[in-house]
């Protein structure tokens, strides 16, 4: 299985999709803050990760662009509660693999890990 | 509209007002009123009817015989043939003051002694000293002796009115046209008051206060043969024998016509260029004495009444009503302001043109501008306000999606896979938790709108304001450690504030979160204070973002975010200061700000507060 990366800022968010993930198989690191996640990312490749776009000072829009800079083949699923038009935009722009609104399904996000997963195996990367 | 709206549109109509009632009284209103006089005449002319008077005119045909030179010669001869045709009363419109050839004016003091209620001219010298009075001879057969001057208007000598009277020193003179309807109506005394004058019971309306004029209902002139006063050449009493059927019963006014020799012409509201002979105006200020057609000038008292009236049901119009329904009544308005003179004119009245005038335009035009301004106003800060509106509301979703997120995740895992206990317990305590913050955030979001609307009942007790401070920094300590920011405080003594304590922790809150949020990493946030007075002062101050002066005159609108606000990525509604202000201010307090660019930021909040008694 995959190992992910999740970053998100609230407490409750966080420890309910890191139990979830651990659940279904994925061996998952989880951050609170955007600083965190850089370094992560700066320190190892992650296949996929999964991260809230209103984080702190920064956004997980950096954290896509840290992502790909770090591994060009990584998934980034974002997740939001404000869905508007210009966050789409900027997320599937900057390379994002989906996006996903809170509040979601479990099963949603899960299919969409399996899409990232089976996109990484075919010979092109994107969502 | 707030009362300082109210106070400007006021004063603004009022301003209209006098500026437009000063505009009307101006020269050029004046003129203005005077045109417009000349040309309700045109719209207004009097009806033929039975005339009063006879104009005997001495024209180019009368002179042919000898000229101007032999004018006591001509009358001499006419006068009997005059006497002959029994009128009323004779005036003579000639000035006899000076010695001609004596036969002639022996033949002339004769042909007066025979003619019956004669009235000669007189008139003030243009050296101002004395009367060109006629010859002692001729005035002895006068029955009454009058001036004939007139008072035409200074700015265009247009002769609009005739001074009934006429003093130097102690001697007063009355008007040719008032002694002949004296002397037709009987020959008693002109009665006067300082409103008028009245003869054989019929009151004439000029003020004594204005040189007793009276303004001339002009018939129309001689050239217009119909409705014109009846004119009879003097030549023809030279080339017929007995009296005139025209002059009988009438009074007659002998004076030259023709334009070679008559020095006193004069414009008239019918001149249309050409100037009236001074003895047919004489006739026509008789003529409207005699059919009781007087023009009276209406007082000034009434002017001002009107325009204000105009002002005021403009001002009226467009503050309560907008669109056709403010328009329409206001056109009716314009429309009344014309009309309004030309109405007065025809029902004897002369009412100015222009004051009216520029005072329903002017006052109309500012109500409407203001109005549209208004309204143009209040629309975009309607917008404004919707939008910053629309911005909460989406903020405070997605601060709902977050626990919800928690809730449904953490529900659907309990339910769908078999969790160890202590798993299930920490999931049960952490949907409980989030629920309650779901609730707390409805219920904050709900206080905010009725803590807007004024709705909020303040739960008051006294409380130390230091415990508050307590609890808030224990609130923000992960918040400011994570941003890597030291929170400090100042030594602070005990302050019992009473009032509600749930509340003021809302504000002191909101003013750390503020400060830690818009300060970058590895500065210090400080909070502390003391009494001062009755009220005690607790300060917040950052080494953050600051703002300027025009930042800080809308930092507590309600939804208002600086643009460094906005650009520094920090979450925010724009809401949380201006709640802030309306706690403190339910509190009787003020909140203090100051600030610099790049420096910082202090918010002090100003509040009625005691120091705790010993033993309390």
């Amino acid at each position: 299985m995959n190992s992910l990366l999740v970053v998100e800022d609230d407490s409750a968010v966080r420890n309910t999709l890191v139990t979830f993930l651990e659940l279904e198989g994925y061996q998952v690191e989880a951050v609170s803050t955007t600083r965190e996640a850089l370094d992560r990312l700066v320190a190892r490749d992650y296949p996929i990760v999964v991260s809230d776009i209103y984080l702190d000072e920064r956004t997980g829009l950096d954290v896509l662009q840290a992502a790909r800079r770090s591994n060009p083949n990584c998934a980034v699923i974002l997740m939001t509660g404000r869905g508007s038009m210009e966050t789409v935009m900027d997320a599937t722009q900057g390379g994002a693999f989906d996006y996903i609104a809170k509040p979601f399904e479990l099963d949603d996000l899960l299919a969409t890990l399996r899409r990232a997963e089976a996109s990484m195996r075919s010979p092109t990367v994107g969502g | 509209m707030k009362r300082s709206d109210k106070a400007g549109y006021v004063a603004m109509l009022a301003a209209c007002f006098f500026v437009a009632l000063a505009a009307g009284w101006t020269r050029l209103g004046a003129q203005f009123d005077a045109d417009v006089y000349d040309f309700l005449f045109g719209l207004n002319p009097p009806e033929a009817a039975e005339f009063s008077s006879v104009v005997v005119g001495i024209d180019e045909e009368s002179l042919a015989d000898g000229g101007v030179g032999a004018l006591r010669r001509l009358l001499a001869e006419a006068l009997p043939g005059i006497a002959a045709s029994e009128p009323k009363a004779v005036v003579v419109d000639l000035i006899l003051a000076d010695r001609g050839d004596e036969a002639e004016d022996g033949a002339l003091a004769e042909a007066f002694a025979r003619t019956p209620n004669l009235i000669l001219a007189t008139g003030l010298r243009r050296s101002g000293e004395g009367w060109d009075d006629p010859r002692p001879e001729f005035a002895k057969s006068a029955a009454a002796i009058a001036h004939v001057h007139s008072d035409p208007d200074p700015y265009d000598n247009v002769l609009r009115q005739i001074p009934l009277e006429k003093a130097l020193g102690r001697r007063r003179v009355w008007a040719l046209a008032l002694e002949a309807f004296r002397l037709s109506r009987g020959g008693g005394a002109i009665v006067e008051d300082p409103a008028g004058v009245e003869v054989g019971g019929i009151r004439i309306p000029a003020r004594r206060d204005d040189a007793r004029s009276m303004r001339i209902h002009y018939l129309r002139p001689a050239a217009q043969a119909e409705g014109a006063i009846p004119e009879v050449p003097l030549a023809w009493f030279r080339n017929n024998a007995g009296g005139h059927p025209a002059l009988r019963g009438k009074v007659v006014f002998v004076g030259i016509t023709a334009d070679s020799a008559a020095q006193d012409r004069h414009m008239t509201p019918y001149s249309f260029g050409h100037a009236m002979p001074g003895v047919q105006i004489h006739a026509n200020a008789y003529e409207t004495m005699a059919r009781q057609d007087f023009l009276r000038p209406a007082s000034n008292l009434a002017v001002v009444a009107a325009c204000l009236l105009l002002t005021v049901a403009a001002g009226v119009l467009f503050w309560r009503y907008s669109g056709w329904r403010a328009y329409g009544p206001a056109l009716a308005l314009l429309g009344l302001a014309h009309v309004a003179p030309y109405a007065a004119f025809r029902n004897g009245w002369v009412f100015p043109y222009a004051p009216p005038f520029s005072t329903a335009w002017l006052s109309i035009a500012a109500a409407a501008t203001a109005q549209y301004f208004f309204v143009r106003g209040r629309l975009g800060r309607s917008e404004a306000e919707k939008e910053r509106y629309q911005r909460a509301i989406h903020f405070v979703a997605h601060e709902m999606r977050t626990p919800l997120t928690a809730i449904q995740g953490s529900s659907e895992l309990m339910g769908r896979y078999k969790l160890p206990e202590e798993k299930r317990g920490e999931m049960a305590r952490m949907i409980n938790a989030e629920s309650k913050r779901l609730a707390r955030l409805i219920q904050a979001f709900l206080d905010v709108e009725r803590l807007t609307a004024g709705q909020v009942e303040l739960k008051r007790a006294p409380f130390d304001l230091r415990d508050v401070v307590d609890v808030c920094l224990g609130r923000v300590k992960s918040l400011a450690e994570g941003k890597r920011i030291a929170v400090e405080t100042k030594p602070m003594e005990a302050v019992i504030v009473d009032g509600d304590r749930e509340l003021m922790e809302y504000a002191v809150y909101n003013l750390l979160t503020n400060a830690i949020k818009y300060s970058p990493a590895g500065t210090r946030v400080s909070i502390g204070g003391g009494m001062a007075g009755s009220a005690c002062r607790l300060s917040v101050e950052d080494q953050g973002i600051g703002m300027d002066e025009q930042e800080m005159k809308g930092l507590f609108r309600k939804f208002y975010r600086t643009k460094k606000a906005e650009a520094s990525g920090e979450k925010g509604t724009g809401i949380g200061l201006s709640l802030v202000q309306q706690i403190v201010t339910h509190h009787g307090g003020r909140v203090e700000v100051a600030s610099t660019p790049g420096a910082g930021s202090c918010f002090t909040i100003v509040i009625p507060a005691s120091v705790p008694q010993p033993g309390s």
